[in-house]
């Protein structure tokens, strides 16, 4: 993971994760997000942004996860933690945003946890980073 | 009585009931204890009253496993022994410190908490804490801060008393008494060199004295007590070969062996979800005139069912980047002439000397301290980096060890200190091993005492707890939205991190058991095949515990004295 990314660049990848997912407590920081999703994975992967430091993770998250190589795939799991489902990608920007927040706490508290880079994620938001990666990053090998 | 060994006459034979090799916390607790029920007893203290570079040196050998201090840094040999540079700590065992832990080899205790209940009272009050509740985590509800609300079955939170600085070297603070006693003969300046028996190493008749002047002297006694100190204890053992070659009470080769310390290092960082995230329960702080300090710690029940050894996560803030107006504070510019004032300081006299002193002044520094103000605790792995740094270095070396005063004159100046992160350091009460031990080196000391050879082992359980814990830390974080962790510590590894440091913790290497088979005691310190050796301080203990080991040691140096009084003597 850290071979093309500085620590700093995984810093703040984790800075935009938490932004993402917790723009209601961030206020300032959440016009850095931009969103305009015309499918479901562009939708979810759009809450992150072209963040580096996001894709580096998900790189990382898709290296260990080979199986989750697939945006199509990735946005099921990811919407399958929300409890509008699928539909729940049409939601309003905050309610996405507040209802990832809310799967990812339920992750932590049952310990459905991954460690990428040293950094402690909820599953829900590996997966999410791994989207960025599939959808802005470059190839994995 | 406090005498000099040195005013004896060659050869003298001195004679009492009881002979303590060791002036420090246990030893001076022995001997106050046997004092108070007019049992005569005669402490042999090696160094003086204050720090003595040539004393000092007779500690010194070798390390030859993980990184450790000097071992002549890691230990103080003058009156007080090691709590001359103690910290203040202190903390009980828990009852489950003292259990056979499922999964985690060679723990136990042969005996329980409640068995030193009624010595663990008496020692809060030897070290100087205020009356009360001695337990410490029933008193949540009185202290200003809050703990942090994580999961009870992920983490729970501890809380460690600090004992006063007046308290904290036993030999200043009953020096006066121990000059005053009739019962208590103190001899400074005494090296015990051997300890000699009868032909069949049952009865110790005469431990063999020397001081560095060239005197010699024996002293006779009914009973005789090793206090001094869990790397020293093993030591005079071993060296001890004049009728079993392995040394005394080493029949099974167990003398050395199972050296505990309280590993620690910083494990990973917390980025908070807000800046604001208070901290303040775990930075020391006052509670009612009792300074105490909070840590993180695996939950007993969770170490059984998953064989985990304890693991404690400190939590140390780290302010955002605002120095700039704390360095322009008149508190700073005090701060910067305390580190001028140790980093003039000449090594080794001098600083040694002044030791105490620079480290009262570090922590004078907490008086200043308002609630939640990051405290500048002199951690004794910096401190003692610090002691043999060459002059150059130290002043390099002093914000280490006070650099977080910045961000308390920070608080001072512009109000609540804003987090950019917070460190977490991971002490570990580690799994008992046979490997890590301390045998004799070939060198030779000044009084012709083979020196020491440390060789400190960890276990892969101990690193496989440490991740667990940090596991979950991160999932108890994340859970009630308090921030993100990053690992600083690879559990998969094979290396442990570079600042891996001990806590001057020496323990285990002549722990206490119910089967000679196992250890070098019985459960009333006394050493398997001998009867009336004794050992009192922390090398009996079994374990490392999740306390300090300062209390825990007085309350044993107290049972045994009632031990001595009611049934040896």
């Amino acid at each position: 993971v850290s071979g093309r990314f500085t620590r700093r660049e995984l810093f703040g990848g984790v800075v935009a994760l938490a932004v993402a997912i917790a723009g209601a407590r961030l206020e300032p920081w959440r016009a850095l997000v931009a969103v305009e999703a015309p499918g479901d994975p562009d939708r979810l992967a759009a809450l992150l942004g072209p963040d580096p430091g996001a894709i580096a993770l998900g790189r990382s998250y898709l290296r260990a996860v080979p199986v989750e190589r697939d945006a199509a795939r990735l946005t099921e799991r990811i919407t399958a933690a929300l409890p509008g489902g699928s539909a729940a990608v049409h939601d309003a920007d905050d309610v996405l945003r507040a209802e990832l927040g809310r799967a990812a706490r339920r992750d932590f508290d049952e310990q459905r946890i991954v460690c990428l880079d040293g950094w402690y994620l909820a599953v829900v938001e590996a997966r999410l980073c791994g989207l960025a990666a599939l959808l802005h990053g470059p190839p994995i090998a | 009585v406090i005498g000099d060994a040195r005013t004896l006459p060659q050869d003298a034979e001195l004679e009492t009931v009881v002979c303590i090799v060791g002036g420090g916390a246990a030893g001076i607790v022995l001997a106050r204890e046997l004092a108070a029920g007019r049992v005569p007893c005669v402490l042999l203290e090696a160094g003086g009253l204050g720090y003595d570079p040539r004393d000092q040196a007779l500690y010194r050998g070798e390390n030859v496993g993980l990184p450790y201090f000097p071992l002549d840094v890691a230990r103080l040999r003058y009156l007080g022994g090691s709590t001359n540079h103690y910290g203040g700590v202190t903390r009980p065992f828990d009852p489950e410190d003292f259990e056979v832990r499922p999964g985690v080899p060679h723990t136990g205790w042969p005996i329980t908490r409640a068995d030193l209940e009624p010595y663990y009272r008496r020692a809060w009050e030897i070290l100087g804490l205020p009356a009360g509740e001695h337990g410490l985590d029933a008193a949540f509800e009185d202290d200003p801060f809050e703990p942090l609300d994580v999961p009870a079955d992920r983490l729970v939170t501890r809380v460690a008393a600090i004992v006063p600085k007046d308290h904290r070297s036993l030999g200043a603070a009953y020096e006066d008494e121990l000059r005053r006693s009739t019962d208590i003969t103190v001899l400074l300046h005494a090296n015990v060199t051997e300890i000699e028996t009868d032909g069949e190493a049952r009865r110790v008749t005469r431990v063999r004295v020397a001081t560095l002047e060239g005197g010699r002297f024996g002293v006779r006694a009914k009973v005789f007590v090793l206090a001094a100190g869990g790397l020293e204890n093993p030591r005079l053992l071993l060296a001890s070969r004049g009728t079993r070659p392995a040394g005394l009470g080493n029949d099974y080769g167990l003398v050395g062996r199972y050296f505990l310390e309280h590993p620690r290092f910083d494990a990973a960082i917390v980025l908070p979800s807000a800046p604001d995230l208070d901290v303040g329960f775990y930075d020391l702080h006052d509670a009612h005139g009792l300074k105490r300090e909070g840590y993180l710690a695996l939950p007993p029940a969770l170490e059984r069912e998953e064989g985990l050894v304890d693991v404690q996560l400190k939590l140390r803030a780290v302010p955002v980047k605002a120095y700039a107006d704390a360095e322009r504070s008149a508190a700073y510019e005090s701060l910067k002439s305390i580190a001028r004032h140790a980093a003039d300081a000449e090594l080794p006299d001098r600083f040694g000397a002044e030791l105490a002193n620079v480290l009262d002044d570090v922590m004078s520094w907490q008086s200043f301290s308002l609630p939640g103000v990051l405290a500048p605790v002199p951690f004794p792995e910096v401190v003692g980096r610090l002691m043999r740094a060459a002059p150059a270095e130290k002043q390099a070396l002093i914000p280490e060890v006070l650099g977080d005063v910045a961000g308390m004159a920070y608080k001072a100046v512009a109000g609540r200190v804003p987090l950019d992160a917070v460190v977490v350091t991971a002490r570990i009460d580690p799994q008992p091993n046979p490997n890590s031990r301390v045998t004799l080196a070939d060198e030779r000391d000044e009084l012709g005492m083979p020196r020491l050879r440390l060789d400190w082992q960890l276990t892969e359980l101990d690193r496989e707890s440490v991740g667990r814990a940090l596991d979950l830390l991160a999932s108890a974080f994340g859970a009630r939205g308090l921030g993100r962790v990053r690992r600083l510590f690879d559990p998969r590894g094979s290396d442990w991190p570079g600042d891996l440091a001990g806590g001057w913790h020496h323990m285990g290497t002549t722990r206490m058991s119910t089967d000679p088979s196992r250890g070098v005691v019985d459960p009333d310190c006394r050493v398997f095949g001998t009867s009336n050796l004794y050992v009192a301080g922390s090398s009996v203990f079994p374990t490392a515990g999740s306390g300090t080991p300062t209390y825990t040691l007085v309350a044993l140096a107290l049972r045994l004295g009632a031990h001595l009084r009611e049934t040896a003597l």
